[in-house]
């Protein structure tokens, strides 16, 4: 049940609007060499240094 | 009137702003948001003093920017009807006189002015009087009170607002400064005379340098010398009357 964090769709829109913010020129927070903002947005991910959460609905909400 | 207001709103920070101090993007966005913006119930708001909560950014679908709920310290200029305003005229034209009121210029008339006939004096860009020969320039100082109120939110540019001097205490600076005095001359007589009147029963004759009302005040004066309250009452009448 706490294995994971988000889901496959939450991690899809999380990594979505965080590649759209480094795209437009938000400051990156990890050292890479990748110019592709979607392999940055993947890599901060994977580090688990995206500030953004999740507002989920209570209802549907595991 | 100026009012300062805590108002509620939504700013927008664009990624490339994410780096710095979240007050400061916040109020610099607040600023270009709300700043000179034009409301029909807040009226003008002139300054945003700063933000004073900020709650949390929200991602919308497809779009790169942080939305922020902020309640934030403004202080907004709002021309109310009847409002008594002090300006200055900026401007002459042939139709009338725009004065600054706040962050607005309001028109003033040629027909409401003063109660006499004005006319336009191109030459010299002044209004001018025909009887009294007063005159409207621009930079005087003027007290006028809003008679009409016509916002536009979309142009503020071309938002109305009508004015009038033609009421008691309303009209140029110099007029009224003058119109006081002459008052307070007049008063001062009045009691000088009912007094020495009121002392002076057996005087026969009027002084000759008084002028007209004050010596008909003495006359009346002279008639009830035991009481002068009923003379200066009556004078009073006749000034009103005069004024008119």
């Amino acid at each position: 049940m706490k294995a994971e964090k988000y889901t496959r769709y939450e991690r899809a829109r999380i990594v979505g609007a965080r590649a759209l913010q480094i795209f437009m020129g938000a400051p990156v927070y990890i050292k890479t060499e990748s110019i592709d903002p979607l392999e940055v947005a993947l890599e901060e991910m994977r580090l688990g240094v995206i500030p953004i959460t999740v507002k989920r609905d209570r209802r549907t909400s595991r | 009137m100026y009012k300062r207001m805590k108002l509620q709103g939504v700013v927008s920070i664009p990624p490339d702003q994410l780096g710095n101090p979240l007050k400061e993007s916040v109020e610099i966005a607040l600023r270009n948001k709300y700043e000179a913006r034009v409301d029909k119930t807040l009226g003008e708001i002139v300054a945003v003093l700063g933000a004073d909560q900020i709650g949390e950014g929200h991602i919308l679908a497809g779009r790169g920017e942080v939305y922020y709920d902020v309640v934030f310290d403004a202080v907004a200029f709002k021309p109310e009807m009847q409002e008594v305003i002090e300006g200055e005229v900026v401007e002459i034209v042939k139709f009338g006189a725009f004065l600054s009121v706040g962050p607005f210029d309001g028109l003033l008339h040629v027909s409401q002015i003063t109660n006499e006939y004005i006319s336009y004096d191109e030459k010299n860009a002044r209004l001018v009087s025909k009887d009294s020969s007063r005159y409207l320039a621009e930079g005087d100082r003027v007290r006028a009170r809003i008679i009409a109120v016509s916002l536009n939110e979309k142009e503020p540019r071309s938002s109305k607002i009508g004015l009038t001097m033609r009421q008691t205490g309303l009209g140029k600076v110099e007029w009224l400064e003058a119109a006081r005095k002459a008052q307070e001359a007049e008063v001062a007589l009045v009691e000088k005379t009912s007094r020495s009147a009121g002392r002076d029963k057996k005087a026969q004759k009027a002084p000759e340098t008084v002028t007209d009302s004050a010596g008909q005040a003495l006359a009346e004066a002279k008639s009830a010398p035991a009481d002068p309250e009923p003379a200066k009452a009556s004078d009073s009448v006749e000034g009103i009357g005069e004024a008119e």
